[in-house]
């Protein structure tokens, strides 16, 4: 009896003995903190996943913000050197501003050089600040003008041509637009819709089509006479016709537009390829064709996306590192893709959409439009130290025009507020 | 007295005076210190610039129309909230059948906290599908952009930063009327006093010190308003709705110019500072 107590009890120890130790093996990962954007939660816990399954000693937790609070927290967080956030994402035109502000880590020597040639050549130049690496791309981006079939269906109308060699004119998605408002069963419908209203990301590429060539000075530091140019008013006054003036488009919040689409609000939509999984899920009848310009004027996409950067105030810099290198080039980039839907920035998935045979096929093969776009069309948002104030003026500046604000107007004042702010810099 | 004696209400004193020292007097030291310094982001260090942040902000045209929104927009709410907040009072203390309902209704706004009644407020002003223009459809009155209207924004809001404050002002004035003796009424009464002239010879004399409380808290919490601009209309169009807090907000957590925030979060306090001894002294002379 007495010997059977003592194996019991000797038994005991060692199990929790055991699973103290595996407990403690657990305890002894270096947890990543990664600040990013709600809306991609899908694509990222995969990541996230994938990081911790394949470096036993590091993990990362997601805390998640929208798009105007990330920016400002962001801003908060930095600036009060918060320890806890190692990772965030960070928005391309943003790299330089946060770099003066010393709220990135570079990553050179953190990163492997494999992770540098991993990469295309342009998002690793946008990756770059004054010849440190200071990110890595997430992924790319590029807009395209979706449209609901059976709208232009009952409408009798033909809908735009996936061939970017016929793509249509704003003029043509204006009086198309025009045909497809209407109210049926006291549900009024919709003929187009931005999908990021009032954010210079989708925008610009209207004064960029109209011909606007800089949108700031040549040291990014004076908006005057560039972002209030004759060609930014033009795109402007597009803008502020189809709310105004056609009355084309729903008064809404950014968030809600592509809701719109998938329920049959609205008939076309400038939106992204990241919109076609939700747009897959809610069974709406959907094609997609090039990104529109304006008559006579030059073809211009938007493009760039979201990086991933290291806090110079984290505390564990070499994981956040790794985490960074891992979703940026290697499995958490064809994960990103997989389930975000975004263009990729990583050569290794870039190759594989052009080989496998999945991609030529609806709706994959938006994937295919987008390389295109991104190859031959695609125009960076302004690089500036000040583009986070020269971002946040130029949206209340379009909300403005939405509201009924004429576009000169709106784009004179911005003008004067911008270059106020960006005096800091010089 | 003993020395212990003497003690005694400074030690009971001690926990709010040292709360109010760390969380109030010390950031705002911190704040005043903070606006003449600007931020190089060469040398990623602070530099002394004397008043630089305060002319900056005296000769900003935008600074100067937060100002004057902020202004007009106290000019307006203040003395709408206070009367709307009297009448109600004296509504409510009243013995009246529904009292208890009446009640219920004015609790609403209260337990509703600010952030949600803006989002709640610009759910129903929508100007695409909202309920009130649901409602003036009926009427055949066409939509109305409320919110996104430079000309209705600033009103809009007025209206929302009432619903919200009127109930709550109102608890402090029924607490007030409550304190006045029914037998200066029945005195009153007698000698032939009735309606207005009770209300301006009896009632308002007496409420004098809840008034003063109300008038100050309010105009203070209504100068720091912050969630409707913040929450829906980003301070347009067109800056109608620019508060003062909002600008102070977006320097110095969006344009990276928290010497300048804090410049204009000073001038921001002096201007209040300013109208409460003013709203005080009225009230104080009055007497």
């Amino acid at each position: 009896m007495k010997k059977l107590l003592v194996c019991v009890s000797m038994a005991a120890l060692l199990l929790t003995s055991i699973s103290g130790f595996a407990q403690n093996a657990e305890k002894k990962r270096v947890e990543v903190n990664f600040l990013a954007l709600s809306g991609t939660e899908s694509s990222l816990n995969a990541i996230v996943k994938g990081f911790a399954e394949k470096y036993p000693q590091y993990s990362a937790k997601l805390e998640l913000l929208p798009f105007d609070k990330l920016f400002q927290s962001l801003e908060v967080r930095l600036a009060a050197k918060d320890p806890s956030l190692d990772v965030f994402l960070v928005d391309a035109p943003v790299v330089a501003n946060y770099t003066v502000k010393n709220y990135l880590q570079p990553l050179d020597g953190l990163v492997s050089a494999a992770a540098k040639t991993a990469i295309t050549e342009s998002s690793l130049k946008a990756s770059t600040f004054q010849g440190q690496l200071m990110v890595l791309p997430l992924n790319s981006s590029t807009v395209n003008l979706y449209y609901n079939k059976t709208i232009f269906a009952k409408r009798g109308v033909t809908p735009p041509p996936n061939d970017v060699d016929k793509r249509w004119t704003w003029e043509q998605v204006a009086e198309t637009a025009k045909k497809l408002t209407y109210t049926e069963n006291g549900q009024k419908v919709y003929g187009m819709v931005f999908e990021q209203i009032n954010r210079p990301y989708q925008l610009i590429p209207l004064g960029q089509s109209a011909g606007a060539k800089q949108l700031l000075s040549d040291d990014g530091l004076t908006s005057k006479g560039f972002t209030n140019s004759q060609a930014m008013v033009k795109g402007a006054q597009f803008y502020y016709d189809v709310y105004n003036t056609w009355k084309v488009s729903p008064k809404i919040a950014a968030e809600e537009t592509a809701n719109y689409f998938q329920s049959g609000k609205v008939a076309m939509f400038v939106g992204g390829p990241w919109d076609i999984p939700a747009f897959n899920a809610s069974k709406v009848d959907f094609g997609f064709a090039p990104h529109p310009y304006f008559k006579g004027g030059v073809v211009v996409t938007p493009t760039g996306s979201w990086m991933l950067g290291v806090s110079k105030y984290s505390v564990n810099k070499e994981a956040a590192a790794k985490f960074v290198q891992y979703a940026s080039t290697e499995e958490g980039a064809q994960i990103n893709f997989d389930l975000g839907g975004n263009l990729p920035c990583s050569l290794a998935v870039l190759n594989k959409i052009k080989t496998d045979p999945k991609y030529q096929k609806f709706p994959d093969n938006a994937m295919q439009l987008a390389v295109y776009e991104a190859v031959n069309t695609a125009v960076s948002r302004p690089m500036t130290p000040g583009y986070t104030e020269w971002q946040s003026v130029m949206e209340s500046a379009y909300a403005n025009i939405m509201n009924g604000t004429t576009p000169k107007k709106a784009l004179d004042g911005a003008v004067e507020e911008i270059d106020a702010q960006l005096k800091k810099y010089r | 007295m003993t020395r212990r004696n003497t003690l005694t209400p400074y030690l009971f004193l001690f926990p709010a005076m040292a709360g109010l020292l760390l969380f109030k007097f010390y950031p705002l030291l911190n704040g005043f210190v903070a606006s003449f310094f600007a931020d190089s982001f060469s040398t990623h260090s602070k530099i002394f610039v004397g008043l630089r942040n305060y002319v900056d902000a005296l000769t900003s045209s935008i600074f100067l129309n937060s100002l004057w929104v902020t202004v007009l927009f106290n000019l307006i709410v203040n003395p709408l909230q206070i009367v709307l907040a009297m009448a109600l009072a004296m509504f409510l203390v009243k013995e009246i059948r529904g009292k208890k309902v009446f009640r219920t209704i004015q609790i609403i706004p209260i337990v509703v906290s600010f952030p949600i009644a803006c989002i709640l407020w610009s759910i129903i002003l929508n100007p695409e599908q909202g309920l009130v223009n649901s409602l003036l459809n009926l009427v055949r009155i066409p939509n109305q952009p409320f919110l996104t209207d430079r000309n209705q924004a600033l009103w809009s809001i007025i209206g929302i930063s009432t619903w919200k404050g009127v109930g709550y002002w109102a608890i402090f004035l029924i607490a007030g009327l409550q304190q006045i003796s029914s037998s200066i009424y029945e005195s009153a009464w007698i000698d032939g006093a009735h309606g207005w002239r009770t209300f301006w010879s009896i009632t308002l004399p007496q409420m004098k010190q809840p008034l003063l409380f109300v008038v100050i808290a309010d105009t203070v919490s209504n100068f720091l308003i912050f969630a409707p601009q913040y929450l829906i209309t980003k301070g347009g169009p067109e800056k109608s709705t620019d508060f003062l807090m909002y600008e102070v907000f977006k320097n110095a957590y969006e344009y990276s110019n928290v010497g300048g925030a804090m410049a204009m979060m000073v001038i921001l306090i002096v201007v209040v500072l300013a109208v409460i001894g003013l709203e005080g002294r009225l009230l104080r002379d009055s007497r």
